[in-house]
């Protein structure tokens, strides 16, 4: 197995994926570094210069600009697409570019008649320069300076290319006392042994690099920085390792709340990150709320006594789970890998602390590989049993589907040589990116437009009131009852019920103008909602005093559903 | 000049630069300071008003000029309407250096209406400048500690408390404008000084079916009509009217949050936590004392003053959280002290014996930072007539007895007909925003004064290091071994527990210089003399913690004869050095 390092380089090079800029061929989608990519978001909207501007949002730690696209008009109903929190997580910011870009050519029909769009197609890109860097790694802290292993000094321990290959991997140490073996199944995959079945664990995994500091660890504090999938306040990890010494310390998360703030018009937002909840909705689950020490009863989650919510409230439910299987119905994606948690991430924050309709997906993860018919006989299954609960799963799927791309994805170890160090360490395993971004290609290119198709029907849901049924009845001399329905004609709710109860984003504001009637029942100004989609309605009544032939007018409006008025002839 | 400064009339409306300038050039009278108090002042300030922004910055240059040495005004950030949040740090800045000295955070105000921490702060700050060179307790104070007071950290919210037409209870919040009602217009219904006379009071309307009686005790007060029979009149809430036509009544005053819910450490959202605002450290206030005091190793202890009700509050303020056992000894110690200097408070526990608060400022500086951090509520109306009473025999509310027998009616609005466009005829009329919640001017500087020395009484036990002793002690072959003991001589341990688990101020270093470090080891017994080593850096010995009044050995092998010097440097414990003979 052992490869020599010039070889190894060779074959890693050649092989990657797609993740780099290559120089040719600018028709074909490929991965874009922060200066590309922020060319083509500045130049997309040049080009659709009435439907489209840029604004920049945060400016990340390394001085990186975060650009907010708007596609459409301003101030109406929006949807806005957030990407690559993630900084490994390219995929997230070229869906985001092609589907402005699709949409910006007219591919969303009348869209943008009644919606727009926003994206953010990269909200972490210090971190995700790492991708373009030599040695390229995952990074996912930003740029500020941090003391990630707690000992008081920062960055002084980064990752170092030991076998030259230019990515870097993970590092392995054979050890009498460690806990990992070696994958059966996929050598470059290192799995933990299990005790309980008898197995005695031969190695330790590392990082690949050198112990900088000479405190025993490896690669402990790096480059960066405040992961700023970490830093949004929702089940935020406080001394949690890249969360940032608090909640919303960096500017990119800091940027992107300031953002929402000022465009209440946001209804709904779509994220491209490790976390998703359109395989798997998201459910209401049971109460989960603080427990009084004497009464040994929970108090109700989502209050102050109760503590955070720990799951959706059940009115948002039905709507999680039917966008869901909009989301399956068009992408054709059904199965996948399972959501990464949900702790200081962008998803969940959206919805739990910003009340907005909130949807996540990886956008591409590797397609079921074909069955391996050149081990079958002697190999053991690739499911079942103790294979399928070490959690290699997902990863030995994406290697064998690389490989039968003819692509190798999986780094030979290869014993490397550390100055200074007795034990012989070994440098090798799975690249970085590959499980998270398709290569380029074919599968690239239908990764952009699957997911822009979906990304154009969830704008497509956006709510959309409108007044229906209007009676005016004759009560008596001059008194008159008026009932109107207010309808949601979108599909989805004109809130989130949490939405609702935060007043972030705010319901309908109704307010009707009297002009000299004299109210006898009802408000004059009110706020209600939500409201469900597809029609469903909300009736509002009144009754006045007014002669005959008065006409009043009824108006609604919220940012997030637009405004309406109604006439009201009394006669 | 004198007339002004005993005038309780007029001492809310006689904010700003003219009083202080006024007494500027006065010398004092009299010719024997009473005990404790500054012998010869040089800065002449009154406690018995609340000063507004620009007379806090001006009392800051004032005992910067008359004390340079002792007292440094700076500013720690703006607020939202570009206020400075002014800071006033005090130590002997002639010894060490003030950033690198054990230092004691202060701030007031964080709650508009919450007035008098800012004159309790800056008392503190005047009084430890005038007494400096007069009392040998306080010179040690400030040889070895820091002082960082920042009198407001909510400017914005104190100007319109002082200068707008307000309850003892508005605003709370602080300026940046917000929807409080959800119909997307922002403060468009406030209170609204209906009778023009510079007081938001109460409205009562006359009712035959009403609810309340006047008290036939205190014609001023209105109280519950007897069970079984009718009432005359009904309470209609704060002074104010429909302004947005919606009709509700002053539903959406200034601001619209609570900055003491909006840190960053255990935050809530609205639904959990009301006032939260849209995320930890969306105020600007909130993220200029997070920023400062992240950049402070050396802080090892806050107060952050609040009214009312004679309380001095530790965390945690959520069910959820939890303070440290080790710490929670600690926090007890010096809160049985507090009581017994601040007679009508006690000592308590926010979500236990108060209320449940996520994201409050107290839980931050212990969770996120390791900080021993109380909460005085001051003022209790146990000082009205110093007994546990809430009500006497005769009067639902002392308030109106105190008032009537101390202050001569100064802190009431005579109820005065009005004719409210939406109620109809009312009366208008109650307390002053200036009770209540404040303490009177003549209970000011004493109820300052117990405030500050409970502060002062914990700035003292935040730790201190000493070099005990330094043994000297030749091994042959050219070695000789170094043993120091260092001890934590003050209450409070150099590191928090809290600060320990979370790894948030670096360990204590203990150094030798004076020979070559061979080897370097912790004593873990210095009985038996067992040790352990220390292998990387030895001529630095990492040193976790060091418990309040105890004490830690070290030791070195060391290349060469002396004399040694032993430094023990603690983030948050200050700097000790010692040579040996």
């Amino acid at each position: 197995m052992r490869v020599v390092p010039a070889l190894a380089r060779c074959l890693s090079w050649a092989t990657l994926p797609g993740l780099l800029v290559v120089l040719s061929a600018p028709a074909a989608a490929q991965y874009r570094d922060h200066r590309a990519l922020s060319t083509a978001v500045t130049e997309l909207a040049a080009r659709h210069r009435a439907q489209a501007s840029v604004v920049t949002i945060a400016t990340s730690p390394g001085g990186r600009a975060v650009q907010a696209l708007r596609v459409g008009a301003a101030d109406r109903p929006a949807l806005l697409v957030i990407a690559n929190a993630h900084g490994p997580h390219l995929i997230g910011s070229e869906v985001a570019l092609a589907a402005a870009d699709r949409i910006l050519g007219g591919g969303g029909g009348d869209l943008l008649d009644r919606a727009t769009i926003w994206f953010v197609p990269r909200l972490n890109p210090d971190a995700a320069e790492g991708m373009f860097a030599r040695p390229l790694w995952a990074r996912t802290g930003n740029g500020m300076a941090t003391d990630e292993d707690r000992d008081w000094q920062t960055d002084e321990d980064g990752f170092d290319d030991l076998n030259g290959d230019g990515v870097i991997t993970a590092m392995r140490v054979a050890d009498p006392n460690g806990a990992w073996l070696e994958d059966p199944d996929e050598p470059g995959l290192m799995r933990r042994a299990d005790p309980t079945k008898g197995e005695v664990g031969q190695w330790s995994i590392l990082t690949e690099g050198r112990d900088d500091d000479d405190d025993g660890q490896f690669n402990e504090d790096g480059p960066g920085g405040v992961d700023v999938n970490r830093n949004f306040p929702y089940n935020y990890a406080h001394h949690g390792r890249e969360a940032g010494r608090f909640p919303m310390e960096s500017p990119e998360a800091r940027g992107l709340a300031e953002f929402l703030i000022a465009h209440p018009e946001i209804a709904a937002v779509y994220v491209l990150g490790p976390q998703d909840n359109l395989l798997k909705p998201w459910e209401n689950r049971p109460n989960a709320g603080i427990m009084n020490p004497t009464t040994r009863e929970r108090a109700t989650e989502g209050t102050s006594a109760g503590g955070p919510l720990n799951s959706i409230v059940r009115a948002d439910q039905s709507t999680f789970t039917d966008v869901s299987r909009r989301f399956q119905a068009t992408t054709g994606l059904t199965k996948g890998p399972a959501s990464a948690g949900l702790a200081g991430d962008v998803l969940s924050w959206s919805y739990f602390d910003f009340g907005r309709w909130a949807f996540g997906s990886r956008g591409w993860w590797a397609p079921e590989a074909p069955r391996d018919t050149a081990r079958a006989g002697g190999a053991r299954p690739a499911t079942g049993g103790a294979a399928a609960a070490d959690g290699n799963a997902d990863e030995r799927n994406a290697i064998k589907w690389y490989r039968a791309q003819g692509t190798e994805v999986v780094v030979p170890w290869t014993a490397v040589t550390i100055p200074g160090e007795r034990r012989s360490f070994e440098v090798g395993g799975i690249k970085p990116g590959v499980l998270l971004n398709p290569p380029a290609g074919a599968e690239l290119d239908s990764t952009l437009a699957r997911q822009t198709r979906f990304v154009t029907e969830l704008a497509g849901m956006l709510p959309r009131i409108a007044f229906r049924d209007l009676e005016v009845t004759a009560v008596g001399d001059g008194v008159w009852r008026i009932s109107v329905d207010l309808a949601n004609e979108g599909t989805l709710p004109t809130n989130t019920s949490l939405g609702s109860r935060m007043r972030n984003p705010r319901n309908i504001r109704l307010a009707l103008d009297l002009r000299g009637a004299t109210l006898l029942s009802g408000e004059a100004i009110q706020v209600t909602g939500p409201i469900a989609g597809g029609g469903r309605s909300t009736t509002m009544t009144w009754t006045v005093a007014a002669a005959r032939g008065a006409t009043l007018s009824l108006s609604a409006e919220s940012p997030t559903t637009g405004a309406v008025t109604q006439s009201i002839p009394l006669r | 000049m004198r007339m002004h400064t005993t005038s309780l009339t007029l001492a809310a409306a006689l904010i700003g630069a003219t009083p202080l300038m006024a007494q500027q050039s006065a010398t004092p009278l009299g010719n024997l300071a009473a005990a404790g108090s500054p012998r010869a002042p040089k800065v002449h300030l009154t406690w018995d008003r609340f000063y507004d922004h620009a007379a806090i910055g001006e009392i800051g240059r004032r005992l910067q000029a008359a004390h340079p040495n002792t007292c440094r005004l700076s500013s720690i950030g703006k607020s939202h309407e570009g206020r400075d949040l002014w800071m006033i740090t005090v130590t002997d800045f002639t010894k060490g250096e003030a950033d690198r000295k054990p230092a004691m955070y202060i701030d007031g105000n964080i709650h508009s209406n919450e007035v008098q921490g800012t004159e309790f702060s800056m008392y503190a700050a005047w009084y430890l400048c005038e007494m400096q060179g007069q009392n040998a307790w306080i010179d040690s104070l400030l040889t070895d500690r820091t002082l960082y007071i920042v009198p407001s950290i909510n400017p914005d919210g104190r100007e319109h408390y002082l200068k707008q037409a307000n309850t003892a209870s508005s605003p709370r919040t602080g300026m940046v404008p917000r929807d409080n009602d959800g119909d997307g217009l922002v403060d468009e219904d406030q209170l609204t000084d209906l009778n023009g006379d510079g007081h938001i009071t109460q409205m009562r309307r006359r009712n035959p079916n009403g609810r309340y009686i006047v008290s036939p005790e205190e014609p001023r007060m209105l109280v519950q009509a007897p069970p079984g029979t009718k009432g005359e009149w009904d309470l209609v809430g704060s002074e104010g009217i429909d302004n947005d036509g919606d009709g509700r009544v002053n539903e959406d005053h200034v601001g619209g949050y609570d900055p003491n819910r909006n840190w960053p450490w255990r935050w809530q959202p609205q639904y959990v936590q009301g006032g939260a605002d849209f995320y930890p450290t969306s105020l600007p206030e909130t993220q200029a004392v997070v920023n400062f005091v992240n950049q402070r190793d050396n802080i090892a202890g806050a107060q952050s003053y609040h009214n009312s009700g004679g309380m001095i509050l530790r965390g945690p303020g959520s069910p959820q959280d939890e303070y440290r056992p080790q710490d929670v000894r600690v926090f007890d110690e010096l809160g049985r002290t507090g009581e017994r200097i601040l007679p009508g408070y006690r000592y308590m526990v926010v979500w236990k014996d108060l209320y449940i608060v996520w994201g409050g400022e107290l839980d931050w500086f212990y969770g996120a930072r390791g900080i021993v951090t109380y909460s005085n509520e001051l003022w209790t109306p146990y000082k009205m007539f110093e007994t546990s009473e809430r009500s006497s025999n005769r009067y639902d509310s002392p308030q109106y007895e105190f008032d009537r027998l101390l202050l001569f009616r100064d802190a009431f609005v005579p109820w005065e007909p009005f004719n409210h466009p939406q109620y109809g005829p009312v009366e208008i009329g109650g307390f002053k925003k200036n009770f209540g919640r404040t303490e009177p001017g003549f209970l000011m500087q004493a109820e300052a004064h117990r405030n500050m020395a409970f502060t002062l009484y914990q700035t003292w036990e935040m730790p201190k290091l000493s070099i005990d002793s330094i043994g000297v002690r030749t091994l042959g072959n050219g070695l000789t071994e170094v043993t120091a003991e260092v001890s934590n001589i003050r209450l409070i341990p150099t590191h928090t527990q809290q600060d320990l688990e979370n790894r948030i101020t670096r360990p204590n270093y203990i150094s030798l210089t004076g020979g070559t470090v061979i080897s370097g080891y912790r004593v873990t017994n210095t009985l038996n003399g067992q040790s352990a080593e220390q292998e990387r850096n030895p001529a630095r010995i990492e040193i976790r913690n060091i418990p309040g009044r105890s004490s830690v050995t070290v030791k070195w092998v060391v290349r060469g004869n002396g004399p040694f010097t032993v430094t023990a440097d603690a983030a948050k414990g200050g700097v000790a050095t010692r040579r040996s003979r």
